[in-house]
């Protein structure tokens, strides 16, 4: 009698497949973050768009650190996450990884976990050395834990975004890249970080939520008594659509383009009869 | 009850497109068994083979099981029992050989001390002991090779699928892993190799599967494809002197003889016979016959002789 091993689904989650996942994300922390691509756009990047915004001009500290916070956070957290695909097809340890019984699933949430560790680590140790060199108001016990928990969902959010472009079933990090930084600077620029949400009309208010970075900021301006726009609870709300919408998307992606990857699908298109 | 294969494809099919990569494969395997796996470049092995390891999905018509678990696309316990060596490393090549092996050790759910245990053992097998600690990139190929063979034994899995496992090493490698290849064979593991090296496959095969256009053309055992495909026996030899032209057709005549470069070829059914002739022709015009080769024909002669055949009748229709 065959059995029939289909019934193993592709999104529960038993302590095995946790465990894949953790093994994947200690692997892809250990192996990409002193990748090129994740050292340019994570840290030169962010800190050089900082330093052209502030210097020379006199601004709030709170400003200062809630426009620090919201590139930091999300510039790391799409940094890492779109390379690790097209390098692992590459150099073929992608293919292995499929060999072996781990599903397209936990490769993702590898990814994902490792890069949300990551740069939410990352961003929180830079973070508490300017809170600490800007001299700002004590936050209390309520609102770290409402900072720390949105810092989490934004480096979530940045690295389900890094990895639904990372479903472009490429080898090379440079054609994901290109397309993400297409997204992510329009994304910083309506979020409220350069030009306050107060300041904008209504319906530029409307667009700027198209931005996951927006409700982010707009918690930060709550925390640091600035102006903001809608209260925290819905803006928590926000950022949970956005990581619900996101690891959708993910999946629906990732499961279509994967088998691509390996296929050579768009040679055999331009060439249908590969023998005479 | 469990059944004797190891390995049952049934009705296998892959399209990319319009192009119909795998038509309608079926094959089975049994425990302990060597496999080859032969046939062209593009003719539908790997593609085959990555169906099998679940990398590509499988449509609804074919069947494909692995120790009688029947796989699907969201199937992947069953990869547990599956060792797979691609041509290319497919190592993490930032990793240290050993950081691979604990990697890959951890994700098929061992313990730290065992895959320390039968790294010791798998490292000493296929000679890669001092090279533990290197960085995969820094490795030769044929050394990358054999740590794919570590990878792929370190969960000590029953079914081995080896694609292309020998292509492009140095003779030393090769003897290397096909040594290791027969000792797995005596440890009772049931393989599936792809190659396109025809003598190794007559070498280490007990059955030949031979696949053309994506689809499966032969089905047996070395001895039942020479049987099948009795092939003549190839003669080739020199004389001294050299002969003219006149000469070769007055002393080779009701012979079916090729001059060629080298001196002369001949095809036979009949060895014994032809030599009692050349032996004749010897004594008789004083010459001396010299170089004297009797090839019977390989694994190799008959593959081209399926593959033209199956050309020609694919050309034919």
């Amino acid at each position: 009698m065959m059995k029939n091993h289909g019934k193993e689904s592709e999104i529960s989650m038993n302590k095995n497949n946790l465990l894949t996942i953790w093994i994947l994300a200690k692997k892809n922390t250990k192996l990409y973050f002193k990748k090129g691509p994740v050292i340019i756009f994570g840290f030169l990047f962010p800190l050089f768009l900082m330093l052209s915004w502030v210097i020379g001009r006199n601004m709030e500290p709170g400003m200062v650190f809630i426009g620090l916070s919201a590139m930091t956070i999300f510039f790391t957290a799409t940094s890492i996450s779109p390379v690790v695909l097209p390098i692992e097809t590459q150099e073929k340890s992608l293919e292995r990884q499929l060999s072996s019984p781990i599903r397209i699933f936990d490769i993702i949430l590898g990814i994902i976990l490792a890069s949300t560790m990551f740069s939410t680590l990352i961003s929180l140790g830079v973070l508490i050395i300017v809170y600490l060199a800007l001299q700002l108001s004590a936050l209390t016990f309520l609102e770290s834990l409402i900072f720390i928990v949105s810092l989490c969902f934004m480096a979530l959010i940045g690295s389900l975004l890094g990895t639904l472009f990372s479903a472009i079933p490429t080898n090379k990090t440079s054609d994901v890249m290109v397309l993400i930084n297409l997204i992510k600077f329009p994304m910083t620029f309506i979020s409220g970080i350069f030009v306050s949400l107060q300041t904008m009309s209504v319906g530029a208010q409307l667009f700027a939520y198209i931005s996951p970075l927006t409700p982010f900021v707009d918690i930060l301006h709550n925390l640091f008594g600035l102006n903001s726009t809608l209260g925290i609870g819905i803006n928590i709300l926000v950022l949970l659509g956005w990581i619900i919408l996101l690891a959708g998307l993910n999946q629906m992606f990732h499961q279509r383009t994967m088998t691509k990857r390996f296929s050579g699908q768009n040679k055999k298109k331009k060439n249908k009869k590969p023998r005479k | 009850m469990t059944s004797e294969y190891v390995l049952q494809v049934e009705k296998a099919n892959k399209h990319f497109g319009e192009f119909h990569a795998v038509k309608d494969i079926s094959f089975a395997i049994k425990n302990g068994e060597i496999v080859g796996f032969l046939g062209p470049n593009g003719a539908g092995k790997t593609t085959t083979i990555r169906m099998i390891m679940g990398i590509y999905p499988i449509d609804d018509i074919a069947r494909i099981s692995v120790f009688d678990n029947v796989i699907s696309s969201k199937s992947h316990e069953y990869k547990r029992e599956i060792g797979f060596v691609p041509e290319i490393s497919n190592a993490f090549s930032d990793f240290t050989v050993i950081e691979n092996i604990i990697f890959y050790g951890e994700i098929f759910g061992l313990k730290r001390s065992l895959i320390r245990d039968r790294a010791e053992i798998l490292l000493s097998r296929y000679n890669l002991m001092d090279k533990k600690d290197s960085v995969v990139k820094t490795l030769s190929k044929g050394l990358k090779q054999r740590l794919n063979f570590i990878l792929a034994l370190i969960h000590n899995p029953s079914l081995l699928i080896l694609d292309e496992p020998t292509s492009g090493l140095d003779p030393l490698s090769i003897q290397l892993l096909r040594q290791n290849i027969l000792k797995l064979r005596e440890d009772g593991k049931t393989i599936l190799i792809t190659t396109h090296d025809l003598g190794e496959a007559q070498k280490l095969c007990d059955r030949i599967l031979i696949i053309n256009y994506g689809r499966l053309i032969a089905d047996e055992t070395p001895a039942q494809l020479q049987k099948r495909f009795d092939l003549p026996t190839q003669i080739t030899f020199t004389t001294d002197p050299k002969l003219s032209e006149e000469n070769e057709s007055n002393f080779f005549k009701e012979m079916a003889v090729t001059p060629n470069d080298k001196g002369y070829l001949l095809h036979c059914n009949n060895p014994l016979e032809v030599m009692a002739k050349l032996n004749e022709i010897q004594e008789k015009f004083k010459i001396s016959i010299n170089n004297l080769k009797v090839e019977e024909r390989s694994l190799e002669d008959i593959f081209f002789h399926i593959i033209n055949n199956d050309e020609k009748s694919r050309k034919g229709k």
